[in-house]
């Protein structure tokens, strides 16, 4: 009996002593000042990353001050701290969109602490030196997007982004953007960026409680965060928009909103499923140069952008009918029980593999904060895709493409064509 | 009794002395980085990671890609990538992402851009050996499809034009093409499309019999295996490749120093909307592993955004700009650039700056700055986010950071600021006769 008891210890030994790396599990909390935190352990590299995202984006510029968010984006890391994180060895960007504004680091989990000490010195006040540049700055990219088309169709795509309070999503204009004053973004930032909801990803080798640790000792000086309230989409039969553009030209975009409900109960499995399906379709017929799924979502509501670029031969009206043959095809895809095991096989091992590297799983993690889904949740994982209700699903994929639609918006290089 | 539990304790403690020194030696090989040795006579290197279930495998062949391609078939290398891995082992191109998808074979990745021909994935250690010999067949079976080869070409125009479009796309290519005047590392990197449309099935079948050897092929596996299991991977995988006989050793082409005597070049574009852009490169060829560190570590020095000199004296002096350098790596040539994006009137300002500035760094060496640099490169250098970057650490880490020394900086200063050899390409709505 001992003799089998040891062999048995003897042969688990190696999946003993792993087992922890091929676990997935994502831990969360909430500070007392209501900061989220999410964190993915990861101890095989000893390399951390760090986002800290301001759930509070371009949608919520103040009116007439369009650009804002943007020059505050450019100034969350003021001159000093360039120094000092250079000397840590910590690599990190900014970045905003209409929903959050955010910094995204990599360290080793030494600078850990020191990020973080310093990120509250940031998050409690802002520096606007320099601001002068970061205008000029911005106002060169967007000049720059203009030649080349991209700051049109940003713009279309926000225009025709309708709440149901009428609102639309801003535009970038460059005369409010230069009006904005240093006392502007000061004042702001201290109304709005000191209070809006704040999440803490947390990637890679660094334990739960110790992280825990560094954020009371650091961030108990935060004041308490607000809660949000989103205003909901407004969501109606296909709007056609055509526009002249050299960035994109000859692409036809087609928007589709999910509501928090929807997304909460088949985003993930749906965008697995219509990325999947878009790849196979579109990239083997060679009229399609470029097919690709983004997302721009605010406090659990998606908004999805189906892109596809055609080559130069093909017509707007051509690209239109190997798109509805898309969607016949995919509302008929006739997910069975067997395909669905297949699909959420297939799932497993791709978020083995995210799960593997640092930054895909932040990006993950990410993902999921913002469409505002329980990290851990049945939908998060392969499991829970086994336990979706198929006819429910099957209902929403036929309907999605009609009663979900905003708007379609056609491009070409030269209108008279 | 006692004898039993005697027993028992006996046991629990052979175990705690068996499993501890393995728990204790997986841990310290943890980033280990091997040489694995092989009977296929393929350089393959092991980096070892406690990944769990994930393996990323990485397969380059040196010198085969577009840029070291001839003249007369430039392109055949991003033509051949299609028809290897498009359609594998009779499949269509939907089928293959079916079975890469059913395998586990994420994130494939394939690049002939630059020096190199090369392909990346993900794979779980479960399904690894399928999914090894799946992709075997795409060396085994080299009956090319010439319908498939006609397809290809006639899509070919559309791929160019599209890349010929953002000024930064017109901007590198005339730099590239004023930096290697008289080679194929000054053209397109896709291809051309009068060569591809020239290209045969034979000239495919001849392409990847002559450029994908086992002699020119690097291999790396990033994960949770042992040099053994390496040794069987590559024997599934690259059985199709024949070997290599002693008279037919691959062979380099060397690469003629042929700047272009025109230093500097005007393209005029309208409506750009009082934007200019400058793009300055310089080219430095066959760089050792310390000579490249050198240079990484000048870059960052001089050049980040954050905190180097450069951009710090553009702001100091009002330019307004958005300034993105960058050095393009090779085994045979490298290059310098730097690409900004200014407002039209501060144009002057800024060539007089540009020049300045290389003036005085060819003279001054601030070692404070650089010495600052070489600790931020080696602090995160040496570890990554992901499978991939700890393959890429084995290129990085073998740019020894930490032994570059004063009289190495000193000798790159002086190539890389060596105004002779700098060519500058401005795009903007100038008259050509308003070069700097």
């Amino acid at each position: 009996m001992i003799k089998k008891i040891v062999c048995v210890i003897l042969l688990l030994l190696p999946q003993i002593s792993f087992a922890k790396n091929n676990e997935k599990k994502v831990q969360e909390c909430i500070l007392q000042n209501g900061v989220r935190v999410v964190l993915h352990e990861d101890f095989k590299m000893p390399m951390v990353v760090i986002g800290i995202v301001f759930h509070l984006g371009k949608a919520e510029a103040p009116p007439n001050k369009f650009g804002m968010i943007d020059l505050i984006e450019k100034k969350l890391i003021n001159s000093e701290l360039h120094d000092v994180f250079y000397d840590l060895g910590i690599n990190y960007c900014t970045s905003s969109d209409y929903f959050c504004t955010k910094i995204v680091a990599s360290m080793n989990p030494e600078s850990a602490r020191d990020f973080f000490i310093q990120m509250c010195k940031v998050m409690l006040e802002i520096s606007v030196e320099d601001l002068e540049i970061c205008k000029k700055q911005l106002v060169l990219e967007y000049k720059l997007s203009s030649y080349c088309g991209q700051d049109a169709l940003a713009n279309n795509i926000a225009a025709n982004v309708q709440f149901s309070n009428g609102n639309t999503l801003p535009m970038f204009q460059e005369q409010e953007l230069n009006s904005i004053t240093e006392s502007d973004v000061k004042l702001f930032y201290k109304n709005n960026f000191r209070y809006c909801p704040v999440t803490v990803i947390v990637s890679g080798a660094i334990g739960y409680k110790s992280l825990l640790k560094m954020l009371h000792n650091s961030f108990s000086n935060l004041p308490r965060r607000r809660a949000r309230s989103s205003i909901p989409l407004a969501t109606s039969s296909l709007k056609d928009v055509l526009l002249e553009n050299k960035f994109m030209g000859n692409a036809i975009i087609y928007a589709y909103a999910l509501s928090p409900d929807e997304n909460m109960k088949f985003g993930n499995f749906f965008d697995h499923i219509l990325l999947h399906e878009m790849k196979k379709y579109f990239n083997g017929i060679y009229k399609i140069a470029n097919c690709s799924l983004d997302d721009i979502g605010q406090n659990g509501w998606s908004i999805k952008l189906i892109t596809l670029e055609r080559r130069s031969t093909v017509s707007l009206e051509g690209l239109s009918d190997i798109y509805r043959a898309f969607i016949k095809r995919i509302c008929a895809l006739g997910i069975s029980p067997e395909s669905l095991k297949k699909v959420a096989a297939r799932k497993r091992v791709y978020d083995c593999i995210t799960f593997a590297n640092l930054g895909d799983a932040y990006h993950s993690m990410l993902y999921e904060c913002l469409a505002n889904r329980d990290i851990n949740g049945t939908y998060f994982s392969a499991d829970g895709l086994e336990a979706i209700n198929l006819k429910e699903f099957r209902a929403f994929v036929e309907n999605f493409f009609q009663q979900n639609a905003l708007f379609k918006i056609m491009t070409k290089f030269k209108l008279d064509n | 009794m006692k004898h039993k539990k005697l027993k028992i304790v006996t046991s629990i403690a052979v175990i705690a002395l068996i499993s501890i020194p393995i728990f204790l030696k997986n841990e310290k090989r943890s980033l280990e980085v091997v040489d694995v040795s092989n009977n296929m006579g393929i350089k393959t290197s092991l980096v070892y990671v406690n990944s769990g279930d994930v393996i990323y495998v990485r397969c380059k062949f040196k010198n085969a890609g577009v840029q070291c391609n001839s003249v007369e078939k430039h392109g055949i290398s991003a033509v051949t990538s299609r028809m290897l891995f498009d359609k594998i082992h009779g499949l269509s191109y939907v089928e293959v992402l079916e079975k890469f998808a059913d395998l586990g074979i994420w994130d494939f990745t394939r690049s002939t851009c630059g020096e190199d021909f090369y392909f990346h994935f993900y794979v779980t250690k479960a399904m690894i050996t399928d999914a090894l010999k799946f992709l075997s067949h795409a060396f085994s079976d080299t009956n090319f499809s010439s319908s498939y080869l006609e397809y290809i070409k006639k899509f070919y125009p559309s791929i160019l034009d599209v890349e010929t479009s953002a000024p930064q796309d017109l901007l590198r290519q005339r730099l590239w093409s004023m930096l290697y005047s008289n080679s194929v590392y000054g053209m397109s990197d896709t291809g051309s499309s009068r060569s591809i449309s020239g290209l045969s099935t034979k000239d495919i079948q001849d392409f990847v019999r002559n450029t994908l050897r086992r002699d020119n092929l690097d291999v790396v596996f990033v994960g949770e295996i042992s040099r053994f299991e390496v040794d069987d991977y590559l024997k599934i995988l690259f059985a199709g490749l024949p070997e290599t006989t002693k008279l037919e050793k691959f062979r380099f082409e060397t690469l003629k120093d042929d700047l272009s005597a025109e230093t500097e070049a005007v393209i005029t574009r309208p409506n750009l909307h009082d934007v200019v852009c400058v793009m300055t490169g310089v080219r430095i060829d066959g760089l050792s592993n310390m000579e490249k560190a050198a240079l990484k570590t000048i870059v960052e020095g001089i050049f980040n955004a954050k905190t180097g000199d450069f951009s710090r004296g553009l702001r100091r002096r009002n330019i307004s700009h958005n300034a993105f350098c960058e050095v393009i790596w090779g085994d045979m040539s490298n290059v310098f650039f730097i690409s900004v994006f200014l407002a039209k009137k501060d144009l002057e300002n800024y060539k007089k700056y540009l020049y300045e500035k290389f003036a005085e760094y060819q003279q001054t060496l601030d070692l404070g700055a650089l010495e600052k640099a070489k600790n931020y490169l080696i602090k995160i250098s040496c570890n990554g986010f992901s499978l991939q970057d700890l393959d890429e650490k084995i290129e990085t880490t073998s740019f020894p950071y930490d032994e570059v020394a004063e009289e190495a900086l000193e000798e790159m200063m002086k190539k890389l600021f060596d105004q002779s050899r700098l060519r500058t390409v401005i795009i903007g709505d100038i008259a050509q006769d308003q070069s700097l």
